[in-house]
């Protein structure tokens, strides 16, 4: 039975195969895909200006083709406050000079309860930071106790005869 | 042969460098239930990477199912391998001939050379097809400046 099975298979098989290589061979053969291009930003081009606003603080612009063509529109640029990732504003504007978006005023008190809340997110890490670093001294003193305490168990005594 | 296709063709045939290398040459065991297995697996490897870089207009189905085949044998040659194994630890190997009564010895080398022999005749055939390809793509990307 499995000798039968065996050969059965291996006989459909390579029949099989010979079929699809002739019929592969006589088909029109295209290489696709084979050189990676160089992905372009998937914001487009981009220009980087830095300008300060009115209040003196400096603030980073780039401009985005790509944008621009999405949204139909001349010209796109984004807003990013210098040194950091967040984006602040984003405008689409139909050309001409980008002028400048008036910041976003929020009350004291919503300004004062996000301070609050990012300086507890810090206090927080290094609390956190300080629980592991005194398990770790927790767990060296206890291994340095079960040390010595192995190195003072008293010797066997030896039997004189 | 350009060196990316003698890459493409090497690093599929590793396992059986290492079945000849490894276990014949450095350990002194006997190669042959370990050998068949790699080399439909070179088989199945050299199918599957012509066959993701080449459009069939027309023989579109049979490319999957050829790589689906050479896979196929790729599992009897290993089955039978192992049942071969079984045969050259045992008191009837007496030497290399004695395989050749054995119907798993028969088996394991046919799959494997079927397997082994459709990757070679595909790559013989598109290898050249992709490479010239490859060369088209690069002048064409070098001209642009990318």
């Amino acid at each position: 039975m499995y000798d039968v099975l065996i050969l059965s298979v291996m006989t459909v098989g390579i029949l099989a195969m010979a079929v699809f290589s002739y019929k592969i061979f006589h088909s029109r053969a295209y290489p696709v895909g084979m050189v990676r291009e160089i992905p372009t930003s998937q914001h487009g081009t981009l220009e980087l200006e830095d300008v300060s606003d009115q209040e003196g603080t400096t603030q980073r612009i780039f401009y985005s083709d790509v944008w621009a063509k999405r949204h139909n529109q001349e010209t796109a640029y984004g807003l990013f406050e210098k040194g950091k990732k967040r984006k602040i504003h984003l405008r689409f504007y139909g050309g001409g000079e980008p002028s400048f978006p008036e910041k976003p005023q929020g009350s004291p008190l919503e300004e004062k309860v996000t301070e609050h809340e990012e300086a507890l997110k810090v206090y927080s890490k290094q609390v956190e930071n300080l629980e592991k670093r005194l398990r770790r001294l927790e767990a060296e003193r206890v291994q340095k106790f079960q040390e010595a305490t192995e190195e003072e168990k008293p010797e066997a005594p030896q039997v004189v005869h | 042969m350009a060196l990316e296709s003698w890459l493409r063709v090497s690093l599929p045939a590793l396992p059986v460098a290492f079945t000849v290398f490894g276990v014949w040459l450095y350990w002194g065991e006997n190669p042959l239930p370990l050998l068949a297995p790699p080399l439909a697996f070179w088989g199945v490897v050299v199918l599957f990477y012509l066959f993701s870089h080449l459009d069939l207009p027309q023989g579109r189905n049979y490319a999957p199912f050829l790589t689906i085949l050479a896979s196929v044998f790729w599992a009897f040659a290993a089955i039978t391998s192992h049942n071969l194994g079984k045969f050259v630890a045992s008191k009837q190997y007496v030497g290399f001939t004695s395989v050749f009564g054995s119907k798993d010895f028969w088996y394991a080398y046919i799959c494997a050379a079927a397997s082994f022999v459709a990757g070679l005749l595909h790559f013989i055939r598109y290898e050249p097809l992709i490479m010239e390809q490859i060369k088209k793509d690069r002048e064409r990307l070098g001209a642009q400046g990318v």
